[in-house]
């Protein structure tokens, strides 16, 4: 069993500036590239003249859609063949030159003739023509079981209300790059992904090339957060394009701006929610409709509702999704996709109903533990969802807590509140080779990436616990498409896809050993020089989970204190414990790291974060990250982690995914605090100053205050 | 674009006399948003890091010098933190370390933004704007007279701000400011209080609530004749009915970061508790 606490392996490097990130691969004869960009909301692309362009010093190529023609029709190719624009500042173009700043140049030279169409630049603008999904992210997008309308007529008490979360960008702080060249009938790409064989896959597909002969390298990552995908496939396309045609090297970066529109958002969500409870407090039904946003270009649901259906027991559930096709950017998943507004909204509900029924917060749920899945009538692969609720309550305190709105420390009103958190264990395939080096060093390869989390340290730990070997004498590789075919880092799933094939790995070379008369207490070392001289290699390979018969998911309880000021209604949290249940520990320092990052962006989520649009024209306003307010330093409360080791038997290794976890519940655990703190209940977020102001003019979500500069 | 990196003051003079429209550069934190915004292209710049005449401070009897160069970081320590320990803890809220670092406070001034949080600081202090040019040399401007307008200075094309003069005043200062998060964030309001325990008076100077930064004039005589000096003491709901016309005297709008009604409720909030900290 794992779980010693090692630092991350790459961390020397990396803060010495020694890790090469893709955006630093610099090839000799390098040009760079600019996006021209659309400025229109919605309409044709008729004609496009470069000839301006063309006569700037250092201009070597320009691409639009005639170029892109060739390219097999796919998802990553439509907004490249077809000169359609579906949102302000779509790509319609892109230049190449000796020079970023005569590549910008030239593309603010192209010239763009369109022919305009109406515009939808909110969802509230069209309502009429929301739409229900077939699909939320993998699951069927509305779901029915019971009689939720009858039971809601007849139950003790019903929580009805509306919950609304806004538009928020991911923004790791590494932007989209690519840095591609062509070797005779192969290219090389360096790009910031969060699959590198996703990114193989589809190059070779649009291109109509052998997979072979695309190369993806992507060997640190500077955040992804799920924007590191799919929507930024079109422009890097573009640029192999001209690549290509060019004969020279070429780099595409995307600016800070360009991240707001060009590589996917969190969907704002509009959820109207109904709980109704029994008067011992057991949840008699849910009815929970989420309506959220989605681009006239693709089709993207969170999750939203999966929370209702079943995180805690109830017979009769009610879960609907629906979009509306906007002229915005396309959604894509975000850290914590579903559960993060989801949560916000059953967790805020519930906080309401152990109000009005008297009972305890953390009692209600207790109450309300789902033994097993209900929605699928299967059972958990291993919740520890209570013994969250006790260590978290403990160790904060919660025993203690005072009544509502009668604590104060100074200026600050307290309050506590609390939420639980949960999200989907899944695994993908993967393969991972290991490699006796002839020096008895390790060397082990899996072509997945590290987005920053600690990827290259448990692939490490896997392998020197399984050997037998100190972690300095295993080297890592990753993040390339000439190693074995490992997972896309989403969803929580590379370390507990890694694992099985790890030991599998593992376990071969050993046996490999044992075959060639390893004895049996020679060390690694010695038994390499002495009967394989070249050293040995063996491969493992996992599949992904069946997750037919039981459901696999994470848990955790989330608790927290904040303070709101008295006169001025800044509003801090003060501190934050939560205990999580992922299966098998394998590094707590890294676990619990991750567990803080996801946190702090769900508080960013909750206080600060939030894409605004122009009404009439759809464009971000305030695309620079001085007015979209992330989290610093001084905004930080004291964190307490506890992590609730688990022995899973059903999932291999045991191994649950820990990304997500965080980002989800600590919404509504803010929410319920500061209703705590004032009496006053906020129901969309992000919770502003002026939500709890009341003598000064209120917030609303859909009517945003002017912005004048 | 023209760049004339000047390494002393006559070169950074000269460089303006030929040109009294180029784009002066300091620590370039609030040009720099500019550019990357494209906001500005200016066709001439001249750089001021390299000319030393403007690093530095010194002592002119009771009144203290500061150089237009010197940066946050070195105005958040000793013996600023002592001596004009206001301006010391608005220096400390600017930005982060980086910013810091190469923020100075002659940019703070001859920006003239409203937010600009050392300005608060200043007007309170009654501080007086050295001015220099080639053709004139130097002027003194009182604060009142430069600040005209949001980033309207009375400084021309062909001056550089050299330094800035405060006097030295015995007793309490705070600076408080309210953001929209807790650290790295323009001002939403900033308030000043300087007592000045010799004199017998209160002076507030308000950041981000008008188009300069500004002074409360009734909240300030009100201060000076309710204090009871001796015991340093203000009767109930004096603090209160100071905060309340410290919130009378600023003239804020509304734009993204905040409204007008809540910058006129925290200004009177802060200058309240700044008032508070100073009598305890």
């Amino acid at each position: 069993m794992s779980g010693e606490r090692a630092r991350r392996i790459e961390g020397a490097l990396k803060v010495t500036g020694r890790a090469e990130y893709a955006g630093e691969v610099r090839p000799d004869g390098m040009l760079h590239a600019a996006l021209v960009q659309a400025e229109i909301t919605c309409g044709d692309v008729v004609g496009i003249d470069d000839s301006a362009a063309r006569h700037t010093p250092g201009f070597v190529d320009q691409v639009s859609y005639d170029d892109a023609r060739s390219l097999a029709p796919s998802t990553a190719t439509a907004l490249i063949r077809e000169p359609v624009v579906h949102f302000p500042g779509q790509p319609v173009g892109l230049t190449a030159a000796d020079t970023l700043l005569a590549a910008r140049t030239a593309a603010a030279r192209v010239r763009v003739d369109y022919v305009e169409r109406p515009s939808v630049a909110a969802i509230d603008q069209a309502l009429d023509e929301a739409y229900a999904p077939a699909m939320a992210g993998r699951i069927i997008g509305a779901s029915h079981r019971g009689d939720p309308a009858v039971a809601l007529t007849g139950a003790h008490l019903v929580v009805r209300n509306r919950y609304q979360t806004a538009v928020n960008n991911h923004h790791p702080m590494e932007p989209h790059v690519v840095v591609c060249w062509w070797e005779g009938e192969q290219v090389v790409v360096h790009t910031s992904t969060q699959a590198v064989y996703g990114t193989r896959a589809i190059i070779a597909h649009a291109l109509a090339m052998p997979a072979d002969d695309v190369r993806v390298v992507c060997r640190y990552l500077g955040g992804g957060f799920g924007c590191k995908g799919q929507l930024w496939w079109p422009w890097m396309l573009w640029t192999l394009t001209a690549s290509k045609r060019t004969g020279r090297p070429i780099r595409l970066e995307l600016t800070r701006a360009q991240m707001f529109t060009l590589v996917g958002r969190r969907q704002e969500t509009v959820q109207d929610l109904a709980v109704g409870f029994d008067a011992t407090g057991r949840l008699v039904a849910i009815e929970h409709d989420v309506l959220a946003q989605t681009s006239t270009h693709g089709e993207y649901c969170d999750t939203t509702a999966e929370v209702s259906r079943r995180l805690y027991a109830c017979p009769n559930v009610r879960t609907l999704h629906r979009l509306v096709r906007t002229n915005e950017p396309q959604p894509i998943p975000m850290r914590a996709p579903g559960t993060a507004p989801g949560t916000f909204a059953l967790e805020s509900a519930l906080d309401e109903a152990a109000e009005q029924l008297g009972i305890d917060p953390v009692e209600l749920r207790v109450r309300n533990f789902a033994d097993h899945d209900h929605d699928a009538d299967v059972p958990w692969s291993s919740n520890s969802l209570l013994q969250c609720y006790q260590v978290a309550a403990d160790r904060f305190g919660w025993a203690q807590r005072p009544a509502s709105a009668t604590v104060v420390d100074g200026r600050w009103r307290i309050g506590w509140g609390m939420a639980t958190t949960c999200y989907p264990a899944h695994r993908q395939p993967c393969r991972v080779r290991v490699r006796l080096q002839p020096d008895g060093t390790i060397v082990v390869q899996c072509g997945t990436q590290d987005m920053g989390s600690g990827t290259y340290t448990v692939l490490a730990q896997m392998v020197a616990d399984a050997l037998g070997v100190p972690l300095s004498q295993v080297t890592v590789e990753l993040g390339d498409t000439l190693l074995p075919e490992g997972p896309f880092s989403g969803g929580s799933q590379v370390t507990a896809s890694m694992f099985p094939a790890a030991r599998q790995a593992t376990d071969a070379l050993r046996a490999q050993l044992a075959e060639l008369g390893m004895g049996h207490d020679e060390t690694l070392a010695d038994a390499v020089q002495r009967i394989a001289p070249d050293g040995i290699e063996a491969e493992g390979a996992a599949t992904a989970n069946a997750d037919i018969d039981v459901r696999c998911m994470s848990f955790g309880a989330i608790f927290t204190e904040v303070g709101v000021d008295a006169d001025l209604a800044e509003i801090r949290v003060r501190r934050v414990t939560a205990a999580f249940a992922t299966g098998r520990v394998l590094n707590p320092l890294l676990t619990e790291s991750q567990h803080i990052g996801g946190l702090i962006g769900g508080i960013g989520m909750t206080l600060l974060e939030q894409t605004v649009t122009d009404r009439s024209s759809g464009r971000i306003i305030g695309d620079n990250l001085a007015d979209y307010l992330v989290p610093v330093h001084a905004d930080m409360p004291e964190f307490d982690i506890a992590l609730i080791d688990e022995d899973d038997t059903y999932l291999p290794g045991g191994v649950k995914g820990v990304g997500m976890l965080g980002t989800a519940g600590i919404q509504a655990a803010i929410a319920n605090a500061i209703h705590h703190a004032t009496g006053t209940r906020v129901r969309h977020l992000p919770i502003r100053i002026e939500d709890l102001l009341h003598e000064l003019p209120a917030t609303t979500p859909g009517a945003l205050p002017s912005m004048s500069e | 674009m023209t760049v004339v990196t000047a390494t002393s003051l006559d070169e950074a003079l000269d460089a303006l006399a030929g040109d009294p429209s180029a784009q002066l550069l300091a620590g370039g934190t609030d040009f720099m948003v500019e550019v990357s915004f494209a906001h500005r292209r200016p066709a001439s710049i001249v750089t001021l890091r390299r000319v030393d005449e403007l690093k530095g401070w010194w002592r002119d009897g009771d009144t203290l010098v500061l150089g237009a160069g010197m940066t946050y970081t070195e105005l958040q320590a000793e013996p600023f933190l002592d001596v004009v320990p206001g301006l010391a803890q608005a220096a400390r809220t600017v930005g982060s370390p980086q910013i810091r670092n190469a923020g100075t406070i002659g940019g703070n001034i001859a920006t003239g933004s409203p937010a600009g949080d050392t300005l608060p600081v200043l007007v309170a202090l009654d501080a007086v704007i050295v001015l220099q040019s080639a053709a004139d040399g130097e002027r003194r401007v009182p604060w009142n007279e430069f600040f005209l307008g949001p980033k309207r200075t009375a400084r021309r094309g062909d001056e550089l701000v050299t330094a800035v003069r405060v006097p030295v005043v015995h007793g309490r200062q705070e600076y408080l400011k309210v953001g929209t998060r807790n650290a790295m964030v323009i001002s939403v309001a900033g308030v000043a209080l300087v007592m000045d325990d010799d004199a017998h008076t209160v002076r507030v100077g308000l950041g981000s609530v008008g188009p300069v930064p500004l002074r409360a004039p009734a909240a300030e005589a009100f201060a000076d004749s309710t204090i009871d000096w001796a015991t340093m003491t203000i009767p109930d709901g004096g603090a209160a009915q100071f905060g309340a016309l410290v919130s009378a005297a600023a003239s804020p709008i509304d734009d993204q970061r905040s409204t007008a009604a809540y910058r006129r409720h925290a200004v009177g909030v802060c200058a309240r508790r700044a008032l508070q900290r100073c009598l305890s």
